[in-house]
């Protein structure tokens, strides 16, 4: 295989010099072009460049393939491993600069060690004429190149094909190098946009992926060229990468915090000066050329950028520092510099126009450099953009949209940019009604709170939160709501607008206060219920109300509280009390109401009443005892007792003296009923044997004497019979039924009509007068009214006899309840009430024996039949007048 | 004709006399035993010893008072009524008394009959005569051992 120094040592004699160069041209069909022309084609050149790094390297091919007169010209690029044409001039027909592949010489060219212009001549001769297509089809015989280079790899080939025989020139070779070199500028250029793009690109998906931005930055910093350094606050490592390992020889290891001794002295006040102005004054500083010492002691030219980075609180936390190793650089820029001075050497008067090049040049660099800055602008957007999506994510995904809370979110003139869904759920309105506008929903009496709110948040950007307040919803209907206010800030830290959440706690509050309600009426309660209130666990008493401090004499709850509950314990209840205890903490059931003895803390024995309820107080068991002071009630109790018995006894000692008397009386009316009755028998009872046996002995009137002693033995017994009946009256037992005195009172009527038919007596009996008493008593009582009645009216052609109720209050009580009063009333002989208080009397008559027959005992029995109902009687009459009686009954 | 008795237990003489003259004047008895307490009055149906068979005739009826000395009618009814020779006997209990207890006690004991003497002398015989009439000659005795 041959290459192009064998080549070109084979054969030296055949160089020739550029058609336009002032040397032997073969081809004398291209005129050749003066150095000024020449010149000024360059400065045309590179003042048309463009921002598009392709065009210019055209551009450049072109200037290369017209300064050099040659035949053809191409600029071939290394692309995936092969190397393809970019820029063309004067191409065959049908060639396509973008997909042909150059041919061997190129690579050639490209291996060279040396850089620098190659010549081969007499192509057709050479080994190229089987492997160029160009070479092959064209009829050419001299090739020009040399290889372009960015920093210090070589990335494409610059080649002119001559159909003469060519030497360039001192002159040409600067041209060619100027070329290259701009080439190199743009190749440089495309790379730094294509990393840019590659960054970028990395940015989007990995923010897509929503991978952590250590990740990020991980990838970012060890797979750069670069050396990146991160340092703390304090200027000390934080993290070197593979690549500043690689450019100063310090691993990681080596300078974990620490600072990097790797600063020049004759850098030291520039260096300061750049992390001053990038600490105190936040600038970031962006390829700033410096030196720096490798640690086996070289010192390399180093573009430097910097900038500093924020914690998740935004908080200045550090510096991420990206070291260039420039030296390549330098060298291509020293190369550069040292062609154009020859050139300049070579061209005095137009040196002018190549510094303008020359400046052209640096504006690249400039623009390159601006570009560099881009890519670290452009992460830190991107870092930011990163973050504020996840943050945007989280709190649309968690807050917004599933929260049942309302979210509001208003812009900076508290104007309404979105509410979530629960908004519209809680308070009515829709997004699409609000959007844009202010929310009346701030009741009057709030106005002033919510201004103050709205000023702090925007103003101040202190978040406010948990505040309690009220807001109305679209129907008029207040709600109680927490409220949680932020500001939030775009992306590069402005405030732009306030987040607010809303919880309704409407229903809570309403809870809350019905339990505070509830509590306090309980509270009230337990504080103000005369009975004593004990609140116990484990035996001790933890909360005491005041009747309970009082009952056990205390002066305040103080006194009881923490005390043992058993020391309130009277000895003799203490196994009841334990009994009681175990019980209820058994099976949880309330203890029944019991009495016990307690002592009180002033050492009393007080009697109480008390019953024991367990509890749960936050999920423990506790016993409530409620017990009341029943000292008093059991004096009381006992008291009555006491007197109960008194009473008792007396009660048996009266009712032994009353049966006594009794018997007495028994033995008495049973004398009379005999012993009385039998002498009469015997007067009377002579008298007439006197009569039947010795009536010729006798004459009329001593017969008519006998006949009175007759009559007044038997008078006298009916009067003993009369006497015998009341106190019967007063002895016979009472027995209490329904008694209809209407019905006795008509039975009675009755059997005084059968008795004497010939008598005209209208009774009017009003029906249905029922009580209660003892039927053969009233009956009795009702037979001497009604015959009294009878009696009276003997005389009076038209007797009327009337039975009825009237209702009054008792005698002598004007405004007592009204009772019943029953009557019988006659219009009969009547009475002189004079002797009203008489007519009761046993055998108190107010008529003359002869006038009316009667013993005079019926009023009298009937009072003590109504007496022994509770009732009274009395009587109303007027002398021939009527009389009217009355009775009432308990 | 076969003996017809009538045991009347009386301690008033004036009664007894009183009512002897009534019943003689209705000319049926042939004899009226009287006994003036209850001891003759058990005496005369039972004897004072275990050896004594009795008057040999039981009265057609017995005219009881209740108020008598020793042994008082009811008790003697009592004791009339708990023997075995005894127990049909009629008894009228003639007597002062109209209480009610007396009324009740004496029919819980097995009285036949329960009259009440009056004080009109008239009425007195007259009760006696219709008694007599009764009891010894309308009434059919209960058929009694000799």
């Amino acid at each position: 295989m041959n290459n192009l120094k064998e080549i070109a040592e084979e054969s030296p004699a055949e160089l020739k010099r550029f058609p336009g160069s002032g040397g032997r041209s073969l081809d004398h069909t291209v005129r050749p072009k003066a150095l000024e022309d020449r010149l000024t084609m360059v400065r045309e050149c590179f003042c048309s460049l463009g921002t598009d790094p392709l065009e210019n390297i055209r551009r450049f091919t072109i200037l290369f393939g017209e300064l050099t007169g040659a035949a053809m010209a191409f600029y071939d690029r290394l692309t995936d491993g092969m190397l393809v044409s970019w820029g063309s001039w004067n191409a065959p027909e049908g060639y396509e600069p973008a997909s042909e592949p150059a041919g061997r010489i190129c690579f050639d060219v490209m291996r060279e060690e040396e850089d620098g212009v190659r010549v081969v001549a007499n192509l057709p001769q050479s080994g190229y004429a089987r492997t160029d297509p160009i070479v092959a089809s064209e009829n050419v015989l001299t090739y020009v190149g040399r290889s372009v280079k960015v920093e210090d790899s070589r990335v494409g080939v610059l080649s002119a094909f001559f159909s003469g025989d060519v030497v360039p020139c001192a002159d040409d070779v600067n041209f060619i190098d100027i070329i290259a070199a701009g080439i190199s500028a743009e190749e440089e250029r495309k790379q730094s946009r294509e990393a840019l793009q590659e960054a970028e690109a990395n940015y989007r998906r990995l923010d897509e992926q929503s991978k952590g931005i250590e990740e990020l930055y991980g990838s970012l910093l060890s797979s750069s060229a670069d050396a990146i350094v991160i340092y703390d606050l304090e200027g000390r490592v934080q993290y070197a990468g593979p690549s500043f390992t690689a450019i100063f020889g310090w691993t990681f290891e080596e300078v974990r915090g620490k600072r990097i001794p790797f600063v020049p002295d004759s850098e030291m006040e520039q260096t300061m000066a750049v992390i001053r102005g990038l600490v105190e004054e936040q600038r970031p500083c962006s390829n700033f050329e410096t030196k720096r010492y490798t640690k086996d002691g070289r010192i390399l030219p180093i573009s430097l950028s910097a900038f500093r980075f924020h914690d998740a609180d935004g908080r200045h936390s550090g510096s991420l520092v990206i070291l260039r190793d420039i030296t390549k650089r330098k060298q291509a820029e020293d190369a550069l510099k040292q062609a154009r001075d020859r050139l300049e050497a070579g061209v005095r008067e137009r040196t002018a126009e190549l510094a303008a090049s020359n400046e052209k040049l640096k504006q690249e660099i400039a623009q390159r450099k601006r570009i560099e800055a881009e890519l670290a602008d452009s992460e830190r957007r991107y870092r930011d953009l990163y973050e504020r999506a996840q943050k945007g994510k989280q709190i649309y995904r968690s807050l917004i949209d599933s929260s049942a809370d309302a979210i509001i979110l208003y812009d900076m003139h508290a104007k309404v940019v979105h509410v979530s869904p629960s908004f519209t759920q809680i308070f009515g309105w829709t997004l699409d009604e609000l959007k844009g506008k202010q929310i009346p929903y701030v009741p009057d009496s709030e106005q002033e709170k919510d201004m103050l709110l709205d000023e702090q948040v925007f103003g101040t950007g202190v978040p406010v939160t948990g505040l309690e307040a009220k807001r109305c919803t679209r129907d008029g209907r207040i709600l109680e709501v927490t409220l949680m206010a932020c500001r939030y800030d775009d992306h590069q830290g402005n405030p732009s607008g306030m987040l607010v959440i809303l919880s309704d706690i409407t229903d809570r509050k309403r809870a809350e206060r019905a339990l505070q309600e509830s509590e306090e009426r309980y509270r009230k309660l337990v504080e103000h219920l005369p009975d004593g209130i004990v609140v116990h666990a484990d035996g001790n008493v933890f909360l005491a109300n005041p009747a309970a401090v009082r009952l056990l004499g205390g002066r305040d709850n103080t006194d009881l509280e923490g005390k043992p509950i058993l020391d309130f314990v009277h000895p003799d209840s203490l196994d009841k009390t334990n009994t009681r205890i175990d019980r209820i903490q058994e099976d949880g059931s309330v203890a029944p109401l019991t009495e016990q003895k307690l002592v009180t803390l002033d050492g009393r024995t007080i009697d109480t009443e008390l019953t024991t309820i367990p509890l749960t107080v936050r999920g423990a068991t506790v016993l409530m005892t409620v017990g009341r002071d029943i000292t008093e009630r059991k004096f009381a109790e006992s008291e009555i007792r006491r007197l109960n018995a008194e009473l008792e006894q007396r009660v048996l000692q009266r009712t032994a003296q009353l049966q006594a008397a009794n018997q007495e009386l028994e033995a008495f009316c049973y004398s009379v009923s005999h012993d009385l009755r039998a002498p009469l028998r015997s007067i009377d009872g002579f008298s007439q044997v006197i009569l039947e046996d010795y009536v010729e002995s006798l004459d009329a009137e001593g017969q008519g004497y006998l006949r009175r002693v007759r009559a007044a033995s038997q008078r006298m017994a009916q009067l003993i019979d009369d006497l015998l009946k009341l106190s019967r009256v007063t002895r016979t037992d009472m027995k209490h039924d329904r008694v209809d005195l209407s019905e006795l009172v008509r039975i009675a009527a009755d059997g005084f009509r059968e008795s004497e038919v010939n008598r005209k007596v209208e009774f009017a009996i009003t029906p249905g007068l029922v009580v209660t008493g003892d039927k053969r008593l009233l009956r009795v009582a009702i037979q001497n009214l009604v015959e009294n009645a009878w009696k009276f009216t003997r005389k009076r052609e038209r007797a009327k006899v009337e039975f009825g109720v009237v209702h009054q209050p008792k005698r002598g009580e004007k405004d007592g309840a009204p009772r019943p009063v029953y009557y019988v009333r006659d219009n009969g002989a009547g009475f002189d009430m004079e002797y009203a208080d008489k007519l009761f009397g046993p055998f108190q008559r107010l008529h003359g024996a002869n006038e009316f027959s009667g013993s005079g005992i019926g009023l009298a029995t009937v009072q003590r039949i109504i007496h022994r109902h509770g009732g009274d009687v009395w009587g109303e009459g007027v002398e021939d007048g009527g009389a009217a009686f009355y009775f009432t009954l308990s | 004709m076969e003996r017809k008795i009538i045991l009347l237990v009386e301690d008033n003489a004036d009664d007894e006399l009183l009512t002897l003259r009534s019943l003689s004047k209705s000319k049926v008895v042939n004899e009226v035993f009287v006994a003036r307490d209850g001891v003759e009055a058990l005496e005369f149906l039972f004897g004072t010893g275990d050896d004594y068979d009795g008057p040999g005739v039981l009265p057609e009826v017995i005219l009881l008072d209740l108020k008598l000395p020793k042994i008082d009618g009811l008790e003697v009814l009592r004791r009339i009524r708990a023997h075995e020779r005894t127990r049909l006997v009629p008894v009228v209990v003639l007597t002062s008394s109209d209480e009610e207890p007396d009324l009740v006690e004496s029919y819980r004991l097995g009285a036949n009959s329960y009259v009440r003497k009056p004080v009109d002398f008239i009425s007195f015989a007259e009760a006696i005569r219709h008694l007599e009439l009764y009891w010894l000659v309308l009434n059919q005795g209960p058929p009694l051992k000799r």
